[in-house]
């Protein structure tokens, strides 16, 4: 598995921008700053635009219950909230990439 | 989740995904490079469409120590670049962990205020095992680039193992990244970088203490067909002698150009990489290749016996069967 | 030689009663698990005894109020005056925290504490494509002198202390918070607070950095000249040891880190050739609170006795007032569980307590609502309620240092100390401070540690009641605070107007001016000063600042 971390505070833009020339199978997005529900699913409609809505987006951090089933209808294919183990994040991904 | 699909890029054509690419489509070189990456079947084909299209970009290889702060520097060349209109891609090595076979690319982290701009394509990529700390596909992926239209092409490398010694046979310019040491301690250069430089960089003057090195390097620098490699001071994270830099990199490619350097570079790097190519396909053909993959093993089993010596093994190995292609 | 007598005997003593009383109870009853461990998994003995006090004399403690503090800087400690209840505050806009501020003070806060949104903790206004979907969410907005103004409405600046979090672009808002009281007719020597200003911290954990490290370190630099000529009453820093034990940290690596970062702003100030008696005083602390109450007691007495060693002989300082450590503490966040979010009432509580046996000089509880959100009223006022219970109805404060002389805690204080000075002997190796923040030292180590105790946590190895035992299955049942969309509308509407008016000149001179300053080796209070009195925003002069100190990018890890 290779990572790319692009650093901290990075726009959607950027982030769709850096997924494109990397090809990469899946985002993480982490978020604990409340702008979930801002900046994640601009990442999923700035990459349908691209014609790279293939790329899974996943997302965690502090995010409320409510907020979690409407991340998912916009398209964001996973929210790992407070508690989540390693492992259910490792094997998520595992999974992500076999489809692909 | 998603729908499977079969390989990573093939829902797009080879040919397509190439002429959009010629078009300067960023999609489409992200997935070629990933197909060449990851030396997918298509990758051989793509390659042969994609080459009659380069050999445009000026290549330019950035080696030193790990820390050293290479990609700070080409992030503020990438800026200098721009600001001229020259469109410029990036291959940025990083070294996959022996032990989990994974990586952590993070050059991107110090690039990322040049990541959006329409002029730039920067691909970070992991050596894979790859011992001279490139990774195998980095000059494959250089080529992609080249035939987006990139003017130039920058390439990161790791700064360990042999990568500078490999970076210096392929690209057009080689430039030599150091820092001065801090404290009471005698600065040493890793031997033969002196002899593959165009152009050397003493970055971090900022913290002082460069003038020795300077003056080392100076020392030691030797003119080769005409040309000396200049040393310039820089302080990437603040942006000083960055001019500098992309002025001695131009300077270099127009010495190339007058010299007839560029052909003899062009020549020597053709030889490099067919036999490289040839070598390849040996190694695949004896150990992979179905007929020979039995005589492999047994003669794998004579030598381990001593019933024969590995030369005479290898001999009666490329004697054993017509050289197919894969 | 009548020492040795006595250890010989002692020694006698509790073997035999390992031989015979233990051996026996071990056979019928043995114990639960092989090792005890504290949460930072530093081992615990079974029983401590006068044994492990060996060699300690009265001297290695001191009297309270003497050197070398370890039982606390006050003769009385809390019997004199109790700990300021200081409440972690801010969300939304200036006017939505400025209701928090009161609202608290009026249920019996005894000090302020603003706690700024992401954008303004990253040097952005409101309004800038950086500060995307993040205003007032965690922390309030303040992007200008008017946000400040408004922020502290109807407060009594001169008569409360303030405390603000925040660090790379420490000094504009201080320099906000100034002015603001000079538009007010307080003079700035009435004025009580503190910036926590820690730079360190942001790049060994924290990350909320702008510039590099040396410029940075020059802005910190620049508010404690300033601060001890003008505002004598302001803590220039608060070198914080919470966000590294956030991050992961044990405890011993929070009090050596710490420590570590503390005596690296003095040498930067003593380079300056500042007097190291008239900026020591103002140098305070800010540690974790965190679950294991004795480790943690241990850590507080240990910073304190290294604290005033390190001040008196290696940095040679004559008052006794720049030996002292003092700290402010705040209830571990890392700690708060999302699940069963009522029981971390309780988690806070005992780390609360740990904090006032440890002789804080300020504190803030967490409220049960934080691992989702910044805190609800309600929910912040059981997190006060629970400070005031401590100090009124549990009689903790009745005397000082109550555990004093504890075999357990003097063992572990010794052990924590020893500890630190390893850790310090290991950044000396790599050059000092900044030389190990590149190298991502300090980073690696909170990363392990972190890693570590993720994995005791996922493999059973450590129990956290409601995240991996005694889990129930149900809908956590917290209200969201949200912030609105006309405050943020409100604040933009504000910012615009406040550069439509100003005066375009003066602005555009101010900010020249600052510029120069940062590059050539002048103070740059003034002129930051000069430029928020002439309406500069904080993301116009952090612009200027980026501009020339250039941005700080982060050493990666694997």
């Amino acid at each position: 598995m290779e990572v790319i971390y692009t650093g901290l505070r990075q726009t959607p833009e950027d982030i769709v921008e850096a997924a494109i020339q990397e090809d990469v199978d899946a985002i993480g997005l982490s978020s604990l700053s409340g702008a979930h529900m801002t900046l994640f699913p601009e990442v999923v409609r700035l990459l349908r635009k691209r014609k790279s809505g293939d790329i899974v987006v996943v997302g965690g951090g502090i995010i409320p219950e409510e907020d979690k089933a409407k991340l998912k209808r916009a398209g964001v294919k996973a929210v790992f909230g407070p508690g989540t183990s390693l492992s259910d994040i490792v094997s998520f991904f595992e999974k992500a990439g076999k489809g692909a | 989740m998603r729908e499977p699909v079969p390989a990573k890029a093939s829902r797009d054509s080879v040919r397509g995904l190439v002429e959009s690419l010629l078009e300067g489509d960023k999609r489409s070189a992200g997935k070629l490079i990933s197909l060449i990456e990851d030396d997918e079947p298509e990758a051989v084909e793509a390659l042969a469409r994609i080459y009659p299209h380069t050999g445009r970009a000026h290549v330019v290889g950035f080696t030193g120590p790990p820390g050293v702060g290479k990609s700070s520097l080409i992030n503020r060349l990438v800026r200098t670049f721009r600001s001229r209109g020259k469109s410029v891609g990036v291959v940025a090595v990083d070294p996959t962990s022996p032990y989990t076979g994974g990586a952590v690319l993070g050059d991107r982290i110090r690039m990322a205020d040049t990541g959006v701009d329409s002029g730039v394509f920067i691909r970070s990529m992991a050596t894979r095992g790859h011992a001279g700390g490139l990774a195998l596909a980095t000059f494959d992926a250089v080529r992609v680039l080249d035939a987006m239209g990139s003017d130039l092409v920058f390439v990161e490398t790791v700064g360990a193992g042999q990568s500078e010694v490999e970076i210096a046979s392929r690209a057009h310019t080689t430039v030599v990244v150091e820092m001065p040491l801090t404290g009471d301690v005698v600065q040493t250069m890793k031997a033969g970088i002196l002899e593959i430089g165009d152009v050397y960089v003493v970055n971090k003057v900022d913290l002082g203490n460069e003038d020795v090195l300077v003056a080392n390097l100076k020392f030691q620098l030797e003119t080769r067909d005409g040309w000396t490699p200049p040393i310039i001071r820089t302080a990437a994270l603040e942006g000083r002698g960055i001019d500098d830099l992309a002025g001695a990199i131009d300077k270099h490619a127009l010495y190339l150009d007058q010299s007839g350097g560029r052909h003899k570079r062009e020549l020597a790097r053709a030889r490099l990489e067919i036999l490289e190519n040839v070598q390849r396909l040996l190694v695949h053909r004896v150990s992979e290749g179905s007929r020979s993959g039995r005589t492999f093993d047994k003669l794998a089993e004579d030598v381990a016996t001593r019933r024969i010596d590995p030369h005479a093994a290898a001999g009666k190995l490329l004697r054993s069967g017509p050289a197919t292609e894969r | 030689m009548r020492d040795e007598d006595e250890r010989k005997v002692l020694e006698k003593e509790w073997k035999r009663w390992e031989e015979t009383t233990l051996r026996d109870a071990l056979a019928s009853h043995p114990e639960r698990r092989k090792e005890f461990v504290t949460t930072s998994s530093r081992p615990v003995k079974r029983l401590y005894t006068p044994l492990d006090l060996a060699g300690k004399t009265e001297k290695d403690l001191g009297a309270p109020g003497e050197f070398p503090f370890t039982r606390g800087i006050h003769p009385t400690m809390y019997r004199g005056r109790l700990w300021t209840m200081r409440m972690f505050a801010g969300y939304g806009s200036a006017e939505d925290t400025n209701r928090r501020f009161k609202y608290l003070i009026s249920h019996g806060e005894t000090g302020l504490s603003v706690a700024f949104d992401m954008p303004t903790l990253y040097g952005y206004d409101t309004d800038e494509p950086e500060a995307k979907g993040e205003f007032g969410t965690c922390g309030v907005a303040v992007s200008s002198l008017e946000d400040m103004k408004i922020l502290f409405r109807g407060i009594d600046v001169a008569g409360v202390s303030t405390s603000m979090t925040i660090n790379s672009p420490a000094s504009v808002i201080w320099a906000m918070y100034l002015v603001m009281a000079e538009d007010r007719g307080v003079a700035w020597t009435k004025l009580r607070g503190t910036i926590q200003n820690d730079i360190l911290k942001e790049y060994q954990a924290q990350k909320e950095w702008i510039y590099p490290p040396e410029p940075s370190m020059r802005l910190v630099v620049d508010t404690f000249e300033f601060g001890s000529k003008q505002v004598p009453g302001w803590n220039t820093i608060s070198i914080s040891g919470y966000h590294i034990r956030e991050a992961g940290a044990t405890a011993a690596q929070e009090l050596a880190f710490t420590l570590a970062n503390g005596m690296e702003y003095v040498r930067w100030g003593i380079d300056r050739g500042l007097k190291v008696d008239d900026f020591a005083p103002r140098l305070s602390f800010f540690f974790n609170a965190h679950n294991d109450l004795f480790e943690e007691l241990a850590k507080y007495r240990a910073a304190r006795r290294i604290w005033a060693r390190e001040m008196r002989d290696t940095f040679g300082a004559k008052s006794p007032r720049s030996w002292l450590l003092r700290f402010h503490s705040q209830t571990a966040g890392v700690s708060l569980t999302a699940q069963q979010p009522e029981i971390n009432i309780v988690r806070t509580t005992i780390q609360a307590l740990a904090a006032v046996l440890g002789g804080t000089q300020s504190l803030h509880t967490n409220a049960y609502d934080e691992a989702f959100q910044v805190p609800n009223e309600k929910a912040a006022r059981i997190a006060l309620r629970t400070q005031q219970i401590l100090a009124h109805e549990s009689g903790v404060a009745n005397t000082v240092d109550p555990f004093g002389g504890s075999y357990f805690l003097e063992a572990l204080t010794d052990e924590l100390e020893a500890d630190a000075y390893r850790y310090f002997d290991r950044i000396q190796d790599l050059g000092g401070v900044i030389p190990a923040i590149r190298k991502g030292f300090f980073q690696q180590e909170i990363a392990n540690s972190a890693y570590r105790y993720q994995r005791e946590v996922e493999d059973k190895e450590r129990t956290i009641v409601g995240v991996n035992d005694y889990v129930v299955d149900e809908q956590t049942d917290v209200e969201p605070l949200r912030v609105t969309e006309a405050a943020f509308k409100a604040q933009v509407d504000r910012l615009r107007r406040l550069r439509r008016t100003r005066d375009a000149k003066k602005h555009a001179r101010a900010l020249d001016r600052l510029g120069k300053a940062c590059e050539a080796d002048d103070n740059t209070m003034p002129f930051i000063l000069e430029a928020v009195r002439a309406k500069a925003t904080l993301g116009e002069i952090c612009d200027v600042m980026r501009e020339v100190f250039g941005v700080w990018e982060e050493p990666l890890l694997y």
